[in-house]
C-alpha cells in the first residue's frame, strides 16, 4: 500500500531522511519517535504536502507529491495542528463531504454521537477537544483507506480516548491503512500493531507485536537484573522492567513474566539497543 | 458519471466551499464596495466634467480586481490553512481554474452587477434629493466590453503574485511591474544605443538640429515605419495571445509545488 525507496528529505541544510526505505501494507501502524525525529514529516510527505528530496514514494498507485484528486479523496490526515473554518459541523459535512465518493452518512452519525458532539455549533467555537473528536468522525466516515493521523488522542478526556480506540480498531479493514503517530504509547497499547520507530530521520524499527513477543519477553522484577540475555532495563513503579531475549527457555524465579510488552519500554529499549533488537528480531528489509 | 462529469462536479463542490466559507467576508465587502462606488458615482456627477460612468467602472473592474486577484490564494501561504486546501480532494488543475474562473469571469459579473446597483441607487438618490437627472450606467457599450480581455491579461500577472509571493502579494507584485518596466527601459536604451550608435553620437556633435535632420535621413535607410509597425504589431501579438497564458502557466507550475512549509 506504501512503499518508500531511498527517500531523502531535508529543511534546508539540515538533512532529515537520508535513503530511507519503508513498505508497509494494511494495518494499524504506530508511529513512534523522539521530539523532531521526522515523525510528522515522514506523514506530511506521505500526504503529498511535502516533496522528498530524492527517492520515491509511493501510496496506492499514487505519488503523493501530485496531489491527483482521486488519491486524495482516498486519503484523510489530521495533523497535529489544524484548522476548523467557521461553520457548523452540519454545513462542514455538506460542503466537505461530496469531496469523498465513499463518504459514509449513517456512519458519521453514528459516530457523532458516539463521541457526544453537536454539529448544530460553529465549529471553530469548540474546544480543541472536541474540534479533534469532529475531525476523527469525518476522517472515519470518509471511507479514504489511507488514513494519517498525527497525535490523535492529544486533548481528548479519557472517555473520548478510550472510545477513540475501539471506533478505530473497528474501522481496520484489509483494505485500509492507518499510521498513527503519538507519543502518547499507553494510550495506544493494544491497538497499534505493528510498531515503527523512526530516529534521527532513520525507521529503526517496523515490526508486529507478534514478532516482537517470540523475539523478546518483556518481565518485571523487583531487583535490577544484569545477565546476557538482558537486553534492556528500565526502573518503573516498585521495580525493574526487563526486556530480555525470548529464547524459549526457563526464567529466574526473580522474574515475573507478563505477556503484554510495554510498549514505552519498548521504545526506549530500541532506541538505546535497536542494533541488539534488530539482531534477534531478524532484519526484515524494513518490510510487513 | 463521467470523468468530466466528476471534474466538473468537484470545481463546483470548490466553488460551493469558497462561497460559504467566504460568506460573510463577500457580503461585508460587497456592502463596502458599494458604499464607496454610491459616493463615488455622487461625487462624480457634482463635478464639473459631469459623471463618466465607463470610467468609473472601468477603475473599479481594474483596481478592485487587481486587489481581489492578489488575494485569491491566501489560503496557500497561510500555515494553519494550507494543509486544508492542499488536501482537498481535487487535482491541483481543478483548483487553479476554479481560482482562475472567480478572479476573471465571475469578478467582471460581480463588479458589473454592483456598478450597476451602485448606479441606479445613486441616480436614484439624486433625483429625489437634489432634482437633478444624471446618466445611467449603460454596460453594453463597446468601450466596456473592449475592456474585458484587457482585464483579464492584466489580472493574470496579479494572479502569478498571488501564488508567487506570500505576503502584501498585490503590493510586491506593482513593485516587481515597476522594476520589470525599469529594467525594460534600461536595455531599450542600451540597445538602441549600440544598434544606432554612430546616428546617435553624430546627433550630439556641434549642430545639434542639423544632425538631428540627418539621423532621420538615415534612419530612414532602415525603413523605420515598418520597423516600428513590425515591433508593435509583435508586442501587441505578445500582450494579446501570450501574455496571459504563460502567466497562467507559470501560476499552474508555481501552484503544484507549493508545499505545506511554505506557509507563513
Amino acid at each position: 500500500m506504501i512503499g518508500i525507496k531511498n527517500l531523502s528529505f531535508s529543511y534546508g541544510k539540515n538533512s532529515l531522511f537520508s535513503g530511507m526505505d519503508l513498505t508497509l501494507g494494511s494495518g494499524l501502524y504506530g508511529l513512534l519517535g523522539k521530539n523532531g525525529a521526522g515523525k510528522s514529516t515522514l506523514l506530511k510527505i506521505l500526504s503529498g504536502l511535502l516533496y522528498p528530496d530524492t527517492g520515491s514514494c509511493k501510496v496506492s498507485v499514487f505519488d503523493p507529491g501530485k496531489r491527483e484528486a482521486e488519491f486524495l479523496s482516498n486519503l484523510f490526515y489530521l495533523p497535529e495542528e489544524f484548522y476548523l473554518p467557521a461553520l457548523t459541523g452540519r454545513c462542514y459535512i455538506d460542503l466537505y463531504s461530496p469531496f469523498y465518493p465513499s463518504f459514509d452518512k449513517t456512519k458519521l452519525e453514528f459516530l457523532i454521537s458516539e463521541f457526544e458532539l453537536d454539529i448544530s455549533k460553529v465549529l471553530a467555537s469548540l474546544s480543541y477537544g472536541q474540534k479533534k473528536k469532529f475531525l476523527l468522525a469525518f476522517g472515519l466516515a470518509c471511507g479514504a483507506n489511507i488514513m494519517l493521523l498525527d497525535e490523535p488522542t492529544n486533548g481528548l478526556d479519557i472517555p473520548s480516548k478510550s472510545q477513540f480506540r475501539r471506533l478505530v480498531s473497528s474501522a481496520v479493514t484489509k483494505e485500509k491503512c492507518i499510521i498513527i503517530s503519538t507519543h502518547q504509547v499507553r494510550d495506544m497499547e493494544d491497538l497499534i500493531d505493528p510498531v515503527i520507530i523512526v530516529d534521527n530521520g532513520t525507521i529503526i524499527f517496523n515490526h508486529s507485536m507478534e514478532e516482537v513477543s517470540e523475539g523478546l519477553r518483556y518481565s518485571f522484577s523487583p531487583l535490577q537484573l544484569s545477565g546476557d540475555e538482558i537486553i534492556h532495563t528500565e526502573k518503573v513503579p516498585g521495580g525493574w522492567a526487563v526486556i530480555s531475549k525470548n529464547d524459549g527457555e526457563g526464567k529466574s524465579e526473580q522474574i515475573s513474566d507478563d505477556n503484554n510488552i510495554d510498549i514505552e519500554v519498548l521504545f526506549n529499549a530500541v532506541i538505546q539497543k535497536h542494533g541488539i533488537i534488530e539482531n534477534i528480531l531478524g532484519r526484515k528489509d524494513q518490510t510487513i | 458519471m463521467s470523468r468530466l462529469k466528476i471534474k466538473l462536479y468537484r470545481i463546483f463542490l470548490l466553488f460551493k466551499r469558497e462561497v460559504r466559507e467566504g460568506l460573510k467576508s463577500l457580503i461585508i465587502a460587497s456592502a463596502a464596495a458599494s458604499g464607496f462606488l454610491f459616493f463615488l458615482i455622487i461625487s462624480d456627477a457634482f463635478s464639473i466634467t459631469g459623471i463618466d460612468h465607463n470610467r468609473l467602472y472601468l477603475l473599479f473592474l481594474s483596481a478592485g480586481g487587481f486587489i481581489y486577484t492578489s488575494s485569491c490564494f491566501r489560503e496557500i501561504h497561510q500555515r494553519d490553512k494550507n494543509s486544508v486546501y492542499l488536501l482537498l480532494p481535487a487535482s491541483v488543475f481543478e483548483k487553479f481554474l476554479q481560482r482562475l474562473i472567480t478572479v476573471t469571469l465571475i469578478w467582471i459579473f460581480f463588479s458589473l452587477t454592483l456598478y450597476l446597483i451602485s448606479s441606479y441607487a445613486a441616480a436614484l438618490f439624486i433625483k429625489y434629493i437634489f432634482k437633478m437627472q444624471i446618466p445611467l450606467f449603460n454596460p453594453f457599450v463597446s468601450a466596456i466590453f473592449k475592456a474585458f480581455p484587457v482585464y483579464i491579461i492584466n489580472s493574470s500577472l496579479f494572479f502569478l503574485g498571488a501564488i508567487y509571493f506570500k505576503k502584501t502579494h498585490f503590493f510586491k507584485t506593482l513593485l516587481s511591474l515597476f522594476a520589470f518596466f525599469i529594467l525594460t527601459a534600461i536595455i531599450t536604451t542600451v540597445m538602441a544605443r549600440l544598434i544606432f550608435s554612430s546616428e546617435i553620437n553624430t546627433v550630439f556633435e556641434y549642430h545639434f538640429e542639423k544632425n538631428l535632420d540627418s539621423m532621420r535621413f538615415s534612419l530612414l535607410d532602415y525603413n523605420l515605419d515598418s520597423m516600428i509597425s513590425v515591433i508593435f504589431k509583435s508586442l501587441r501579438l505578445i500582450y494579446y495571445a501570450l501574455l496571459a497564458p504563460l502567466f497562467w502557466f507559470v501560476s499552474y507550475l508555481r501552484l503544484k509545488e507549493v508545499e505545506v512549509r511554505n506557509g507563513i
